[in-house]
């Protein structure tokens, strides 16, 4: 016997355990999505029994179906234009007004809802009583109470979805508005029923009713269709009307018509006990939000994250690299030398070594952030720096991405996701690259080593980090003042009651961003790799091998030399070449072909070429100016590196300013670039990005070099 | 459009003594542990909105529950729920006080 096949979505204010019951639903049978257009997730899922097979999607967590932000328009428009079987809509039950505030707006779309009364234990273990029976006749529409976290009343809901889908019965929802608001919607239904083709897919009540709210979207639904020459009298007369009696916005009285429906419901079915007590959440607070240890415990949690991702991270991170370096060195001794085989080791191998390598970070990462968000401390945490982020067209949620770009842009950018306001996100990402990444210090101690006094070492080290954070800082100020003007998110946000995090959730998270960073990041990284190889090994200069392959031979076959010094010379041999070799490819005629454009900057070619090469991964302009001297082994031997570069006469400690300046702030290496350009969903947002922080390295670094000349350095 | 001033009330939110003596106010104007009711809301557009969805609906009973230590935003107690504002935000909801 064929399943029968449901579709049903999930819906609910964030915070109402959303995440949980679908996780419970779908287990490990989900992927997660893009809507299409936008980069607001879409979690889809299946549940399967011997009778059905549903499909369960998850739609964003909202408080509300208006019309401001893109994750109430997708909720609304799902349901509206999807038409699932079925709509959960998961409720807190301990906080069960507001939560009914979103199902009251589920049941204007007039599509069949199932509440699902969450924390149900929550709500029997204080001591809460709700008559979920009455609620349910009061309400029209069945009810469930169930536990997310405990598993408890899933059978029930279950039977509820298939029961209700099985009997095709339609909700017969009893909502009901004042009495002058519902006489204004009738009219202007009645209106609106004129129109076959709206009638035909909205309801009606609906449209009237977002039409007096002044919904953006249903007024520009409606305006152009012919129905609206008489509907926009009935509208206006209406609002005067309702304006007349209530003296505040037609928005308000929609909202407080709603909130008096349902605090009649709730009066008759709910009782709360009076407490006199703290709740443990408000004992929580009075010490996380204290005036004074607030901040500092803040500051150690962030710390802890830090460590978590980084440090803990590293571990892992310095086995992959190890086993890929291993498996490249076995790559190379078993497989004839090749340029093919080089392009394997140094192209495929470490390609994949370098995608791979983040892993344990974003894993490690997404622990953290799971556990932040989930226990209800991340909006605390909000909450606590907002005053200062906001200064600078920020929101709270921005501070903790940005500290995370001080380890690696990659999964600072993904923290990003923690900010649901698109504008506030892209400026956050776009500002995040200025902070210095942890891949930069070897630069920095190459060469301030290189070509400052010790005592000044710490200072310039300093300076460059605090330069990096006073231009992320401005940056998002003008960003937000210039690019995304009056795009903020307002602050009005729920501070959660804390709860217990499981496990299942936890990893669920992590796992799913792994997954995603592997899938979506992995596959292009790895391809970028190949092309930077490609980059700087093609065209191979044929002259160069040939005399090197000449002296090689020559060496080798010598009768005078001692086999130490064979090696000695074979090494200085070895290094000569890759150096010609790098003058020849692409990246070395790219170096020459940019010198005219960054000589104002105080750089000459070699400069040139290694910071193309930086794009790869900062750490490569270490190697790369390495291999340009002809040094082997450079990363060991800083030393050798910085007398070379030292007794370099293009260079000279105002150049080198400029060229630190430059390696601060210029375009992140190809995995950030990558990972940015998967989270900000849209290629214009990449190129923006590249050319705003290139412009804005290339400029400081001008000023420096040129403001410094002008001093008289 | 058809939305425009005729729709958007005209109170500026300015304080002004209200029929019944009681005084009105800005809810930034209360100070942390005092509790108030809400009057109404002046602006428009998505914090208005918002503000809404949260339930600060003409009516609603509310306490200042906490300040951020840096002195914004703030913490407001409501229904059964806990929230945050910024002052600017919280500078459009007009209230009067119930603590006496």
């Amino acid at each position: 016997m064929a399943k029968i096949e449901l579709t049903v979505a999930i819906a609910g204010n964030p915070n109402s355990g959303k995440t949980s019951l679908f996780n419970i639903l779908a287990g490990a049978h989900q992927h997660v999505g893009n809507w299409p257009g936008v980069t607001v997730e879409k979690k889809e899922g299946f549940y399967e029994n011997d009778q059905y097979k549903i499909k369960l999607v998850d739609l964003p967590g909202t408080y509300s179906l208006s019309a401001y932000s893109q994750e109430e328009l997708i909720t609304r428009n799902f349901i509206l234009r999807e038409r699932p079987d079925l709509v959960i809509d998961v409720l807190d039950a301990t906080n069960i007004e507001r939560h009914l505030y979103f199902a009251v707006q589920l049941m204007e779309l007039a599509c069949p809802v199932v509440l699902a009364l969450n924390m149900w234990d929550e709500v029997e273990a204080s001591g809460i009583k709700i008559d979920h029976a009455l609620l349910s006749s009061l309400l029209g529409v069945p009810i469930v109470p169930i536990s997310a976290v405990k598993e408890q009343g899933i059978e029930q809901l279950l039977g509820t979805i298939t029961g209700f889908a099985s009997s095709a019965r339609v909700s017969s929802n009893k909502l009901e508005y004042q009495a002058d608001l519902s006489e204004e919607i009738d009219n202007l239904a009645l209106i609106l029923a004129e129109d076959q083709v709206l009638a035909k897919s909205y309801p009606l009540k609906w449209l009237a009713l977002k039409l007096i709210e002044q919904d953006q979207e249903v007024y520009q639904l409606v305006h152009e269709r012919a129905v609206w020459l008489r509907g926009r009298a009935v509208l206006e007369k209406a609002i005067k009307h309702l304006q007349g009696h209530f003296d505040r916005s037609p928005e308000s009285i929609v909202s407080e018509s709603r909130y008096a429906f349902i605090n009649g419901a709730v009066k008759e079915t709910v009782q709360v006990p009076l407490r006199k007590e703290r709740t443990l959440t408000e004992i929580i607070d009075s010490i996380l939000l204290n005036q004074i240890v607030g901040l500092p415990i803040f500051l150690f949690l962030l710390w802890l994250v830090f460590q978590a991702t980084f440090r803990l991270g590293k571990i892992p991170m310095d086995w992959i690299e190890q086993f890929f370096v291993t498996l490249g060195n076995l790559a190379v001794r078993y497989l004839p030398d090749s340029t093919l085989t080089s392009l394997l080791r140094d192209g495929v191998i470490a390609g994949v070594g370098g995608v791979l390598v983040f892993v344990p970070a974003i894993l490690l990462l997404f622990f953290a952030i799971s556990i932040l968000e989930d226990s209800g401390y991340m909006a605390r945490a909000a909450f606590l720096v907002d005053r200062i982020m906001h200064r600078f067209g920020l929101h709270g949620r921005s501070f903790i991405p940005m500290v995370l770009g001080f380890g690696c842009s990659v999964p600072a950018f993904m923290a990003c996701r923690t900010l649901k306001n698109e504008a506030d996100r892209l400026t956050t990402m776009l500002v995040i690259p200025f902070l210095s990444c942890s891949a930069k210090i070897p630069v920095y101690v190459l060469l301030i080593g290189a070509f400052f006094p010790v005592h000044m070492q710490g200072n310039i080290m300093f300076g460059l980090y605090m330069l990096g954070v006073v231009i992320a800082l401005i940056a998002s100020a003008l960003l937000k003042r210039f690019l995304f003007k009056g795009l903020s998110e307002p602050f009005v946000m729920e501070l959660p009651p804390y709860r217990l995090p499981t496990a299942r959730n936890i990893l669920l998270h992590m796992w799913e961003r792994a997954a995603m960073y592997i899938r979506k990041a992995g596959t292009f990284i790895l391809v970028a790799s190949v092309i930077v190889w490609v980059c700087s090994n093609l065209p191979s200069d044929r002259l160069a091998a040939h005399e090197h392959k000449e002296k090689v031979l020559q060496i080798n076959s010598s009768a005078t030399l001692s086999s130490a010094d064979k090696e000695a010379q074979l090494l200085v041999l070895n290094s000569d070449y890759s150096s010609r070799q790098l003058a020849f490819s692409i990246s070395g005629r790219a170096g020459h072909l940019i010198e005219p454009l960054i000589r104002p900057l105080g750089f000459d070619w070699k400069m040139g070429i290694a910071l193309i090469s930086g794009v790869a991964a900062k750490e490569i302009i270490v190697s790369t100016l390495g291999t340009i001297y002809s040094l082997e082994n450079s990363e060991k031997n800083v030393g050798d590196l910085q007398r070379a570069l030292r007794n370099d006469p293009a260079y000279n400690p105002l150049a080198i300013l400029a060229l630190l300046v430059f390696t601060l702030l210029y375009v992140p290496c190809i995995a950030a670039s990558t990972v940015f350009h998967k989270e900000a969903g849209h290629w214009k947002w990449t190129v923006f990005y590249i050319i705003f922080s290139t412009a804005t390295a290339y400029f400081m670094a001008l000023i420096v070099y040129q403001g410094g000349k002008l001093l008289g350095y | 459009m058809i939305y425009s001033s005729t729709i958007m009330s005209e109170h500026q939110g300015t304080a002004k003594i209200s029929e019944n003596g009681s005084r009105e106010l800005r809810l930034s104007e209360l100070r942390t542990g005092e509790s108030g009711r809400i009057l109404r809301l002046v602006g428009s557009g998505e914090v208005h909105r918002r503000l809404l969805d949260m339930g600060l609906v003409t009516g609603t009973e509310f306490k200042v529950a906490t300040v951020a230590p840096l002195g914004d935003p703030i913490g407001l107690k409501l229904r059964s729920f806990s929230m945050s504002l910024r002052k600017e935000e919280a500078s459009k909801i007009i209230v009067e006080r119930t603590n006496g």
